[in-house]
C-alpha cells in the first residue's frame, strides 16, 4: 500500500459496548504522522453508537482518516448525519479562563436569580393587596364561589393529616416534658407538663407543624397546578379571554390559604393539647381535673391569638411562594417539577424565618 | 377609522428579540375585513410569536399591532383585558381548563364578561357546541375528549362572545387528514355564516391552501411573500418552493460532503 498510509481493518460488530477496542486501535493508528484508512468492509452490523464513533473520529482526525469499503447500509446511515466539519491544518488553541471570573459569573447568576424571585414575590404581593382591597371598589368581581372551593380543597381535606400529626406531637411533647420535669424535681413537677404542652403547642408547634404540612400539601399543589396550566397554555387561554389569571386563579388560592391555615391551627391546638392530656393522665397518672385546671391557667388568650395571627401570615407566605413559582414555569413538565420542589423548600424556609421574626418580636415586646 | 374598518388587523414593523436571538425582523401585514389570512412557514420561523403579539400575549420589542383601530402595544393590562372581548383565539391544543366541564369552559367568557343569566348562558353554550359539531358533550370533562374534539371545543369557546377577530394557532396540527379536512370545512362554514376575519398560523400546507384567502410566508422572522394561494403556488422563490413542495433542506449537499470520507479499496 501507499507509504504514508496505514490501514486498520475492523471486523465483526461495531455496536454499543464494543467500541472501546476500535477506539484503542484507531488511537494508536493515528498517533503517528501517517494518514489512516479504516477498512469497515467486514463490519457485520453497526448501531448508532458505532456511527457516532465513526463520525467523532472522522472529525477529530481532521482529514487524516477515511473509511474504506463502507457497506451500502453504513454509508446511507452516515449520510443522514451532519457531515463532520474538518479544519485541516488549523491550529487549535485552548484558552483557560481564570477561575475567579467563573466564580464571579456564578455569584452574579445566583444574585440575579434571587433578586428576580424577590421582585416577583413583591409584585405578586402588591397585586394581591390590589385585588383584595382596591379591586372590589373598581368593579372587579369578588370570587366567593372560587374561594369556597379552595377552602374545601385545602382546608377540610387536610383535617385528617393535620389531626394525626398534632396528636402525635402532643403525645411526644407530653412524654418528653413529663420525663424531663421529673428528673429536675421529682413527681411534683410532672403537672407542669400541662403548661409546657399547652403553651408550646398553641404558640409554636401548632402553627409551625400545620404550616409545614400545608406547604407540602397545598403549596406544592398550587405550584404544580398553575405550572401545568402554564405548560398547557391554559393560562394564555384565560388571558386571551380577558380573564387575568391573578384575580381569577391566584387570589382565591392565597386568600383561601390565609383563611384555612388559622382554622386548621385551632384544630391542631385542640387535638395537640388533647394528646398531652392523654400522656398526662395515662402515663403520669395526673387526675383529669388537675390537668385541666393547669392547662386552662397556663394558656393565655394572647398565646392563642399569636398562634392564629402567625398562621394567617404563614398561609400568605405559602400561597405567594406557591403561586409565584407556578407562574414562573417555562417550558415543560421538567420545569413544573423543579419549580414545585423549590416552592416547597422556599415555602417551608420562609415560614420558619417568619416564625423566628414573630417570636423575637413578641420576646422584645415583653421586655 | 375608515382604514380600521377595511383592515381590522394591521401589524407594522414587528420586531422581537430574545437576548441576542432575533425572532422577528420587521413583519408588516394587513388583514382585510372578512378574510382568512394564513401565516405559514417552517418551524421556528417566528409565526407563533407573531400571533402571540397580535393578541397581546407578548409585547414586541418594537413595532405596532393595531386591532380594530387600537394599538395593543400601548394598552395596559386592564385595557387589554377589556379589549379581548372582541377577539377569540384557538390554541394549538385547545387550552381548555381541565378542572371544569366542556360546557363550563365554553360558558366561561360569557359568565365572566356578560351579565346574562345562567339559563341563557346554557342555551348559548349548547348552540356554540352544536355549531362545531359537539352536541351533547357539555357535561364531559376535557380529558374525556379526543384531540380533535378538544380543538373544536376550544373553537366553540373562542366563539362564545361572538368576537370580531379570530386567531388560530396550528388548528390542524396533530389531527388525522380526515379530521383536519373537517376542521377546514368548519372554518369555511363559519366564514360564510359569520363573515369572520381570521389569522391562522399553520405549517399544514393542505389546510393552508384550502382555507386561505391570502397567505403570508414567514421565513427567519421576515415576511418573504404574500398573496392568494394561487400566487404563492406560482412564485419562483427557492425557499417558498422547497417549503410548498416539501423538499428537504440541503439533502443533496450532505451526501456530497460525506463523499470525501469514503474510499473504495481492494478487498482483503
Amino acid at each position: 500500500m501507499d507509504g504514508d498510509r496505514r490501514v486498520i481493518w475492523l471486523k465483526g460488530d461495531l455496536v454499543r459496548g464494543q467500541i472501546g477496542l476500535a477506539e484503542g486501535a484507531l488511537e494508536r493508528g493515528l498517533a503517528g504522522e501517517a494518514d489512516v484508512l479504516l477498512d469497515v468492509g467486514r463490519v457485520n452490523t453497526f448501531d448508532s453508537a458505532g456511527a457516532e464513533f465513526l463520525v467523532r473520529r472522522l472529525k477529530a482526525a481532521e482529514g487524516r482518516l477515511q473509511l474504506q469499503n463502507a457497506s451500502h447500509n453504513l454509508r446511507s446511515f452516515l449520510e443522514v448525519l451532519p457531515p463532520p466539519q474538518v479544519f485541516r491544518g488549523e491550529q487549535t488553541t485552548f484558552i483557560r479562563l481564570p477561575v475567579s471570573d467563573l466564580l464571579v459569573d456564578t455569584a452574579t447568576e445566583v444574585v440575579e436569580q434571587v433578586s428576580e424571585k424577590v421582585r416577583r414575590f413583591t409584585s405578586l404581593f402588591c397585586l394581591l393587596l390590589y385585588y383584595i382591597f382596591i379591586g372590589p371598589f373598581r368593579g372587579q368581581r369578588v370570587r366567593v364561589g372560587r374561594l369556597m372551593e379552595e377552602i374545601t380543597l385545602m382546608g377540610v381535606d387536610a383535617v385528617p393529616i393535620v389531626s394525626l400529626v398534632a396528636v402525635l406531637m402532643g403525645l411526644i411533647l407530653g412524654i418528653s416534658s413529663g420525663q424531663q420535669l421529673e428528673s429536675f424535681g421529682g413527681e411534683g413537677l410532672r403537672i407542669f407538663s400541662a403548661d409546657l404542652v399547652g403553651v408550646s403547642i398553641t404558640r409554636e408547634i401548632g402553627p409551625i407543624m400545620t404550616a409545614i404540612l400545608i406547604a407540602g400539601r397545598s403549596g406544592s399543589a398550587i405550584t404544580a397546578e398553575i405550572g401545568t396550566m402554564a405548560v398547557t397554555e391554559e393560562l394564555d387561554g384565560l388571558r386571551v379571554m380577558g380573564l387575568n389569571p391573578i384575580p381569577y386563579l391566584v387570589v382565591p388560592k392565597i386568600l383561601g390559604l390565609m383563611v384555612v391555615l388559622p382554622c386548621l391551627v385551632i384544630f391542631a391546638d385542640l387535638v395537640g393539647v388533647g394528646g398531652g392530656f392523654c400522656t398526662g393522665m395515662l402515663i403520669f397518672g395526673i387526675p383529669f381535673s388537675e390537668y385541666w385546671n393547669q392547662t386552662v391557667a397556663a394558656i393565655t388568650f394572647t398565646d392563642m391569638v399569636t398562634g392564629l395571627v402567625k398562621a394567617a401570615v404563614f398561609g400568605l407566605l405559602i400561597g405567594l411562594t406557591g403561586a409565584m413559582h407556578g407562574l414562573m414555569v417555562r417550558g415543560g413538565s421538567t420545569d413544573v417539577g423543579l419549580k414545585t420542589t423549590s416552592s416547597v423548600v422556599i415555602g417551608i424556609a420562609s415560614v420558619i424565618c417568619a416564625d423566628l421574626f414573630f417570636t423575637a418580636a413578641f420576646f422584645l415586646g415583653d421586655l | 377609522m375608515n382604514d380600521s374598518a377595511q383592515y381590522p388587523i394591521v401589524v407594522e414593523d414587528l420586531r422581537m428579540t430574545f437576548g441576542s436571538r432575533e425572532i422577528l425582523r420587521g413583519v408588516t401585514l394587513r388583514v382585510r375585513q372578512g378574510e382568512v389570512y394564513v401565516l405559514m412557514g417552517p418551524s421556528g420561523c417566528g409565526k407563533t410569536t407573531v400571533l402571540r403579539c397580535m393578541v397581546g400575549l407578548q409585547r414586541p420589542t418594537a413595532g405596532t399591532v393595531r386591532l380594530l383601530g387600537s394599538n395593543l402595544v400601548e394598552l395596559d393590562e386592564d385595557q387589554l383585558d377589556q379589549f379581548r372581548g372582541q377577539i377569540g383565539m384557538l390554541f394549538q391544543f385547545g387550552a381548555l381548563l381541565n378542572s371544569v366541564s366542556v360546557g363550563d369552559n365554553v360558558g366561561l367568557p360569557l359568565k365572566e364578561r356578560s351579565k346574562l343569566d345562567p339559563a341563557t348562558i346554557h342555551a348559548i353554550v349548547k348552540l356554540k357546541l352544536s355549531m362545531v359539531g359537539l352536541e351533547g358533550t357539555h357535561r364531559n370533562m376535557p380529558s374525556e375528549l379526543s384531540g380533535g374534539m378538544k380543538k373544536r371545543a376550544g373553537l366553540a369557546r373562542a366563539m362564545a362572545l361572538d368576537p370580531r377577530l379570530y386567531f388560530f394557532d396550528e388548528p390542524t396540527s396533530g389531527l388525522d387528514p380526515v379530521t383536519a379536512a373537517e376542521f377546514d370545512e368548519l372554518v369555511a362554514t363559519l366564514k360564510r355564516a359569520l363573515g369572520m376575519t381570521a389569522v391562522v398560523v399553520t405549517h399544514d400546507l393542505d389546510s393552508a391552501f384550502r382555507i386561505a384567502d391570502r397567505i403570508g410566508v414567514l421565513f427567519h422572522g421576515r415576511l418573504i411573500a404574500e398573496g392568494t394561494p394561487e400566487e404563492i403556488r406560482s412564485l419562483n422563490d427557492a425557499r417558498i418552493r422547497s417549503f410548498v413542495n416539501r423538499e428537504p433542506r440541503g439533502g443533496q449537499a450532505n451526501e456530497q460532503v460525506w463523499a470525501k470520507f469514503f474510499v473504495e479499496g481492494n478487498a482483503t
